[in-house]
């Protein structure tokens, strides 16, 4: 094994690389995916998803309306998305993972707001270009990363304690437009279908990867992901075949057979006292 | 071509005559009729040309044939999801723009993927999806829902994601989203594909005892032989032969010729018989 050559090493190399990936790719989001639907346990499983989406929603439209130096705010609406998930009874480890996915995208959107916000300069370098750190660029870049933590943390609650299509039928007795309810369906449905598909497909081709060069491995995942394209696509047209046989004339037609309980509404009504008790506490002494 | 189909086929059959009869009180004589059907795929690739074929109602008739002979295009004519040149009459309805409605409430349709005819979130939803689109009284639908269900032996998957199915069960919730809405011609792509032998077997015991017109696309010539009284060979898009299946699938040319091949429990039978008449004589 001390004699390798070069093509062999990138071979093996790209092989882990797309192993890994295809791994991950399947195992977390897989995993991600279901666990609403397989878990049965929990207090809010059993809740009308209306009151949940509602109090869900109004949960992130008082975090992001929280004034950015309200710290006091901030702590009360963790503290109360942290009692929320002692009472759910979900496992805090999957939630605590999940709700760190956030912070790449936050990263992306918002690495670049402490040196064009105009303020007191903290920081600065001429270097070609001129290059500063503003107080009040850092003031909002912690800001959203807060707001955006709360708040995907919030998500996350209602996503694992409801079932998906609980939330489809929850959505669509809230008057949500038919047409964005039935993208969502689509895409919740096949998706488990485009990753198998996928991963079928990357190991239809690592079983006959020989040594490809890593650049003719690119090129061959780039004709994969095309491949894939087109089958979705075709996979698409016999799928709207199947509906059309089956009557279907571009309305959708669903039952909707939720009732509300008292007692479910008087939990959304006192969730909704909370959060505004909680903005009053932070007009008061934030 | 007509005439042709016609003297192919044995002409006074049983289920011929009966249909007959019925059709002097008014009831339509065929329950499929299709003449001089022609269709080509938006790539070029020539499917149907000129099929005919005349199914009576009540027959269980099995469409048999090599890959790419046209038999799950013929299938998706029935309801009208693609449209070639020529005339399909579905029990004394002709299938044009205005009546290709009442057309689906008649031919049901069950495809050999399950995963493109299940499209929804649960079991349920796919269920209860043809008898929605037919605008049933809600509590019909769950009453139709249930029964549907029952009779594919899922009572209590409503609420399953159909996607954590197994295959079996997938198949079979497929038919049972066909079942719902109860139409009078069933029509399956390769029903059995993909199924383990016990649930091929419960799949065949279901399909012979349904009584409703049945349309079987296949490879699996046994169950061909099994469920289908009739059986009719499909070559290029057009009708090869038409007759009982007894006679067909015992002539082996014919199926040589077709690409296909004696089924195996005919096979099998002719093996031991001659073993018999090697070691009699």
């Amino acid at each position: 094994m001390a004699k390798k050559t070069k093509g062999e090493s990138k071979s093996k190399f790209t092989y882990h690389i797309t192993r890994n990936t295809q791994y991950n790719m399947n195992q977390n989001f897989l995993s991600h995916l279901l666990l609403a639907s397989t878990q049965t346990k929990g207090r809010f499983h059993t809740l009308d998803p209306r009151i949940k989406l509602c109090a869900a929603v109004m949960m992130v439209v008082a975090i992001v309306l929280t004034p950015h130096d309200r710290f006091l705010e901030y702590a009360l609406f963790a503290l109360m998305l942290v009692s929320l998930l002692f009472i759910s009874r979900l496992p805090i480890s999957a939630v605590l993972k999940r709700s760190l996915l956030i912070i790449p995208f936050v990263l992306v959107v918002a690495i670049f707001l402490p040196f064009f916000k105009s303020g007191a300069i903290l920081w600065e370098k001429h270097f070609l270009i001129h290059l500063k750190i503003t107080q009040e660029g850092i003031a909002s870049f912690v800001n959203i990363l807060i707001k955006s933590y709360l708040s995907i943390t919030t998500l996350i609650l209602l996503a694992l304690t409801t079932p998906f299509h609980q939330i489809l039928k929850g959505l669509s007795m809230l008057r949500v437009p038919r047409l964005i309810i039935v993208i969502l369906a689509f895409m919740y449905r096949y998706i488990f279908l485009l990753l198998e598909e996928a991963s079928r497909m990357l190991k239809a081709r690592e079983s006959r990867n020989f040594g490809l060069s890593f650049w003719a491995s690119t090129v061959n995942l780039a004709n994969l992901i095309g491949v894939l394209f087109i089958r979705t696509y075709e996979r698409g047209e016999r799928v709207y075949a199947a509906m059309l046989s089956r009557g279907f004339d571009g309305t959708v037609v669903t039952l909707e057979d939720f009732k509300l309980a008292k007692s479910e509404l008087f939990i959304g009504l006192g969730f909704a006292a909370v959060v505004i008790l909680v903005k009053f506490l932070g007009e008061i002494y934030g | 071509m007509d005439n042709v189909n016609s003297e192919i086929r044995n002409p006074k059959s049983e289920i011929e005559k009966f249909a007959i009869c019925n059709s002097q009180f008014g009831i339509h004589k065929y329950a499929v009729e299709i003449a001089n059907l022609w269709y080509a795929y938006p790539d070029g690739n020539k499917a149907l040309s000129g099929l005919s074929l005349r199914i009576t109602h009540g027959e269980k008739v099995a469409l048999i044939g090599r890959n790419g002979a046209g038999k799950s295009t013929l299938l998706m004519h029935l309801n009208g999801v693609l449209r070639g040149n020529g005339k399909i009459v579905i029990d004394g309805l002709e299938l044009t723009d205005k009546t290709v409605k009442e057309v689906r409430k008649k031919v049901g349709l069950v495809f050999q993927e399950p995963n493109e005819q299940l499209f929804c979130p649960t079991v349920f939803d796919d269920v209860a999806f043809g008898p929605l689109n037919l605008r049933f009284p809600k509590d019909e639908v769950r009453e139709r829902v249930e029964m549907a269900l029952k009779l594919v032996g899922l009572e209590g998957y409503e609420e399953r994601a159909s996607f954590h199915l197994s295959i079996g069960e997938k198949k079979r919730v497929a038919i049972a989203t066909v079942l719902s809405y109860s139409p009078e011609i069933l029509a399956f792509d390769e029903p059995s594909s993909n199924l383990d032998p016990k649930h091929r077997r419960m799949l065949i015991n279901w399909l012979k005892s349904v009584d409703k017109t049945l349309i079987v696309a296949t490879h699996d010539l046994d169950l061909a032989l099994e469920v289908c009284e009739r059986c009719v060979v499909l070559n290029n898009g057009q009708t090869v032969t038409d007759g009982r299946s007894e006679e067909i699938l015992r002539d082996e040319d014919l199926l040589e010729k077709n690409d296909l091949e004696l089924p195996l429990c005919l096979t099998a039978c002719f093996e031991f018989s001659q073993k018999l008449v090697d070691n009699l004589s």
